[in-house]
């Protein structure tokens, strides 16, 4: 049993709701709100859900690039949060992301040496230039750019290419686990499978660990080895992949899997239409936060919240549905 | 899009290059100074030379090719070393002003909270203070003199920059670049110059740009109402200045001294003119709804 | 088909007339839409599909855009000879549009009902509390709680899925022959998208209209479409009835598409991907446009390109090599190298 990488205990980010020109806090958005799980080294867990979930707001969190309201996350066994600014920059050279935009999250005014290049000037990883633009040359390679484009700016790629340099600028430093957040979502369908592949040849090349963040359900089975459903701030449902598809434990796993439209036209689905939108995350509903969508929320749901635990062989769950 | 682009279609766009043109027409008016009109006394360029001690202003003629303003000052000399005036108004308050604002709105939004809160309540209590009024005062209290006029300038014309570029850092420092940047461990440093710096500059230095022009047209200004430069001292401002009581000529024939103001009026529109057209043709560039 | 098409679309081409030269959008594109069917036009961003749907309400603006030639007849009429007085008429009566992102189509400072009865009042004569009572009834059509509640809400009251069904309601508003839908639940999350889709396929069948659905997404095109097109590059390069095509892809491009994307119900180790990116529109290959990316381009893809050809009945082809795809296809082997590498 491979060794936990990250453990992530009882996260919580609320962002306050300023009003009023005093700027006082009237409210919270609960964007991620008291959850728990831990990822594997050399696994790749997936976390997925709709827009609004907090899954974003999850892998900030966990790199601090948000500061966490409370919670602990726990990298190698040691405690992110307690760290100083000073050990904090240190430790993200273990701790990479790729961002889903391939257009914003480079430096427009930056050459794509300088991008994949700046990680080995912070973290002092190239004696001199040469030695620099070498390393450079053999990552780019490494993410199927050649080396004729390191003199270029971002603006002359396309998106897949784009994405690409995204992710030689995490490699770069030699990471132990990748935050991979939405990266193949702003791209096109057949480059998508490009970079998918890419992160899977990488993983197995440097023994890398995802956690890999969308809302496509079928990119997610298929580069993950867990899932994990999030639904308002809270994950739902957390188990094998293999077990989520086949023997989804939770409502709203059930219906987000029947939503998903599949590229096979003879195969009519049942499908479990919601009703209505995702609530507001600055009020979630008591109880469940599923329950006023769920179509098989019976009384307790309303009132009390169910807890995230075991329900056998890792498969984990917070449904009221599951102690009946 | 880099510098060698912006300088590239700075260098096609037909209105930038009159700019362009006109500038360093000046440039080379300025450098060669002593030697378009040397100066009598070596130790004091500046100090305009007098024809004589007539208060009259005379016509243009083979020795004063401009002619003369008045108290026998030679237009030609003033305006010719007021090159350099300009330049040196310009290009220091300009330069200084600029750079508190960069800092100011940089710091005011990169860090925010607190500190953001009272360096923007301190720009706008600036701000509230009606300029022309606040460098007189300034120069007044401090005395005439062409530094005084500058550091007057400085004092206060560095706002708009610093709100400029706090609206800028603003923005791009919820870029994803920029967060990118933070995940790898950069520190506060690094991340401002090399991320937020470089892709916030642009605007600021249109708005640069321009003020070139206004700032020397307050500097002429400040001259024209008395409390510029000492008598005497080559400003373009300064000419419009001794112009004053020539401007309605002699009865029957108004444009009589019209040299007095016609010939350091073209100069100083000149000059704010080239940095306006560079200016516009600068944002016409960089504007990326036009690109 | 023996039926008389709706829409009938030939040979039509759309160009960008841009600084950095002519901008090929839409290349020569042939289809047509039979009454009450859906046709499905799939392909990835820069292939020329909204622009296509754009040229038929005669909305690609002009300067830059241009259509160039082609017919688009329309109930006995070409589309692209009638004055723009005609059109105003066709727009919003006979063919309608819902765009990718509601937001930006509805108007923000009028409230939804004011928009629906404006359209309403365009092209129906009715009095405006007439007009307002059709207004309400549509929002019930389209499954908005509370209509006559939301009918007096303005745009950003609303969320995103209430929103596009206000769209819907809008353009279904005047009982149009054809609904063009660009990418209409691509904003929108998994479960309202289900929600829309079910919602456009019943209307569809209450109200007997045609739909031409735009979309990157091979589900959603398996989910609505009875007929597809595949576009690359401006052309239409495959062209087929649905099950057809989901059983039979038989070109390399549309064979490519549907094994990069993940399944849900089948494992494989690795996605087949394409290798490559869209080449830019200023800058198309001689010869078929895909042989940059096309594992199986030889000598003539480089030179000339493949006309739209009949492969079986039924099934149009824009390919030289699709009979040796039948025969990779037959002995199971993947066509697209495992690497996406770049050339």
């Amino acid at each position: 049993m491979a060794e936990n990488l990250l453990e992530v205990k009882n996260l919580k980010k609320y962002f306050p709701v300023k009003a009023g020109i005093f700027k006082k806090t009237v409210a919270h958005v609960k964007a991620v709100d008291d959850i728990s799980f831990a990822v594997k080294e050399g696994e790749t867990l997936g976390l997925v859900g709709e827009s609004g979930c907090g899954k974003s707001t999850t892998g900030r969190t966990i790199l601090r690039l948000l500061e966490a309201t409370a919670g602990e996350v726990i990298f190698e066994g040691k405690s992110v949060m307690d760290l100083d600014k000073k050990a904090m920059r240190a430790i993200r050279r273990d701790m990479q992301i790729i961002f889903q935009d391939p257009y914003a999250s480079l430096n427009p005014r930056m050459t794509v040496a300088d991008i994949v290049g700046e990680p080995l000037d912070i973290h002092k990883l190239a004696k001199n230039k040469k030695e620099r633009n070498e390393k450079v040359r053999e990552i780019l390679e490494n993410v199927g750019l050649g080396a004729e484009y390191m003199h270029r700016y971002p603006h002359e790629f396309s998106g897949g290419q784009r994405q690409r340099i995204g992710v030689a600028r995490a490699l770069a430093v030699d990471p132990k686990l990748i935050i991979a957040d939405e990266p193949v979502s702003a791209l096109d369908v057949s480059v998508q499978a490009q970079v998918v592949n890419l992160l899977q040849d990488l993983q197995k090349e440097y023994g890398l660990t995802y956690l890999f963040i969308a809302h496509d359900l079928s990119v997610v089975k298929h580069i993950s080895d867990r899932v994990a459903v999030m639904y308002l701030g809270k994950i739902v449902e957390l188990t094998d992949k293999h077990e989520l598809y086949s023997n989804p434990k939770h409502p709203y796993t059930q219906s987000l899997l029947s939503a998903i439209p599949e590229a096979d036209p003879k195969k009519k689905k049942n499908r479990i239409v919601l009703e209505g939108d995702v609530p507001s995350p600055v009020d979630p509903p008591s109880g469940c936060r599923f329950h006023p969508r769920c179509p098989k929320a019976f009384e307790p749901c309303s009132v009390k919240e169910p807890e995230f635990k075991e329900y056998g062989d890792g498969h984990f769950a917070a449904c009221h549905l599951l102690d009946k | 899009m880099e510098w060698q682009e912006v300088v590239k279609r700075l260098l096609q766009n037909k209105i930038s290059l009159l700019g362009i043109l006109i500038i360093l027409f000046f440039i080379i008016v300025a450098v060669f100074a002593p030697w378009i009109a040397p100066p009598r006394d070596p130790d004091d360029p500046y100090l305009i030379p007098r024809a004589g001690w007539s208060i009259e202003p005379q016509p243009p003629s083979d020795e004063y090719i401009f002619g003369t303003t008045e108290g026998q000052y030679d237009i030609f000399y003033g305006i010719v070393w007021g090159t350099r005036t300009a330049f040196r108004i310009g290009l220091i308050v300009v330069g200084i002003s600029t750079s508190i604002g960069i800092v100011l709105g940089t710091i005011a939004a990169y860090y925010g909270g607190w500190i953001d809160e009272i360096l923007m309540r301190i720009t706008d209590i600036f701000m509230s203070i009606p300029f022309i009024i606040a460098t007189i005062v300034l120069v007044t209290i401090l005395g005439q003199g062409l530094t005084n006029v500058m550091i007057a300038l400085i004092t206060f014309s560095w706002m708009s920059t610093a709100r400029l570029m706090r609206s800028q850092v603003l923005s791009v420092k919820e870029d994803e670049f920029v967060q990118a940047a933070l995940a790898l461990g950069a520190n506060d440093f690094r991340i401002i110059f090399r991320h937020i710096i470089l892709n916030t500059i642009f605007p600021v230095v249109i708005q640069a740009s321009m003020r070139m022009g206004s700032m020397v047209i307050t500097a002429s200004t400040l001259s024209f109402l008395g409390v510029g430069t000492p008598e005497g001292y080559a400003d373009w401002g300064q000419m419009i200045s001794f112009a004053r009581n020539w401007i309605l000529g002699v009865e029957g024939n108004p444009l009589n001294y019209w040299y007095t103001l016609i010939i350091p009026g073209v100069a100083i529109t000149l000059f704010c003119l080239s940095w306006n057209l560079i200016g516009d043709a600068f944002r016409d560039i960089l504007d990326p709804k036009l690109n | 088909m023996n039926k008389q098409a709706l829409v009938e679309v030939k040979n039509l081409k759309t160009y960008f007339y841009t600084e950095e030269g002519i901008v090929k959008a839409v290349d020569g594109v042939d289809y047509e839409i039979y009454p009450g069917e859906t046709l499905g036009i799939v392909g990835e961003s820069g292939c020329g599909k909204s622009v296509t749907s754009l040229s038929i309400m005669r909305l690609v603006e002009s300067p830059p855009g241009r259509i160039e030639a082609g017919e688009i007849n329309f109930q006995g009429k070409d589309l692209t000879k009638i004055s723009e007085k005609e059109m105003r008429k066709i727009r919003g009566n006979d063919i309608s549009m819902i765009f990718q992102e509601p937001m930006t189509s509805l108007n923000p400072v009028y409230t939804v009902g004011d928009q629906i009865i404006e359209a309403i009042m365009l092209h129906k004569d009715v009095n405006r509390k007439e007009a307002r009572k059709q207004a309400i009834d549509m929002l019930k059509k389209v499954g908005i709680p509370l209509p006559e509640q939301r009918v007096d809400e303005y745009p950003h009251q609303l969320s995103g899925g209430m929103r596009q069904r206000v769209m819907i309601a809008m353009a279904l508003s005047c009982d149009p022959k054809l609904l063009i839908a660009d990418e209409p639940t691509t904003a929108l999350d998994v479960t309202i998208q289900a929600q829309i889709l079910e919602l456009m396929n019943s209307l569809k069948e209450s109200y007997g209209m045609s739909i031409m659905m735009i979309t990157h997404d091979l589900g959603v095109i398996a989910e609505v479409s009875d007929r597809v097109a595949v576009m690359y590059a401006g052309k239409v390069v495959e062209y087929t009835d649905v099950d057809t095509l989901f059983d039979d892809p038989k070109h390399p491009y549309t064979w490519g598409l549907m094994n990069s994307i993940p399944k849900l119900d089948k494992d494989v180790d690795r996605l087949e991907a394409i290798p490559g990116s869209v080449p830019s529109p200023l800058n198309f290959p001689k010869g078929c446009k895909f042989n940059t990316r096309c594992p199986l381009a030889e000598g003539k893809c480089y030179d000339e390109e493949p006309p739209l050809e009949e492969a079986a009945a039924g099934h149009k082809v824009r390919c030289w090599r699709y009979k040796d795809l039948e025969e990779i296809k037959k002995r199971g082997e993947r066509i697209y190298e495992d690497r996406g590498v770049q050339k």
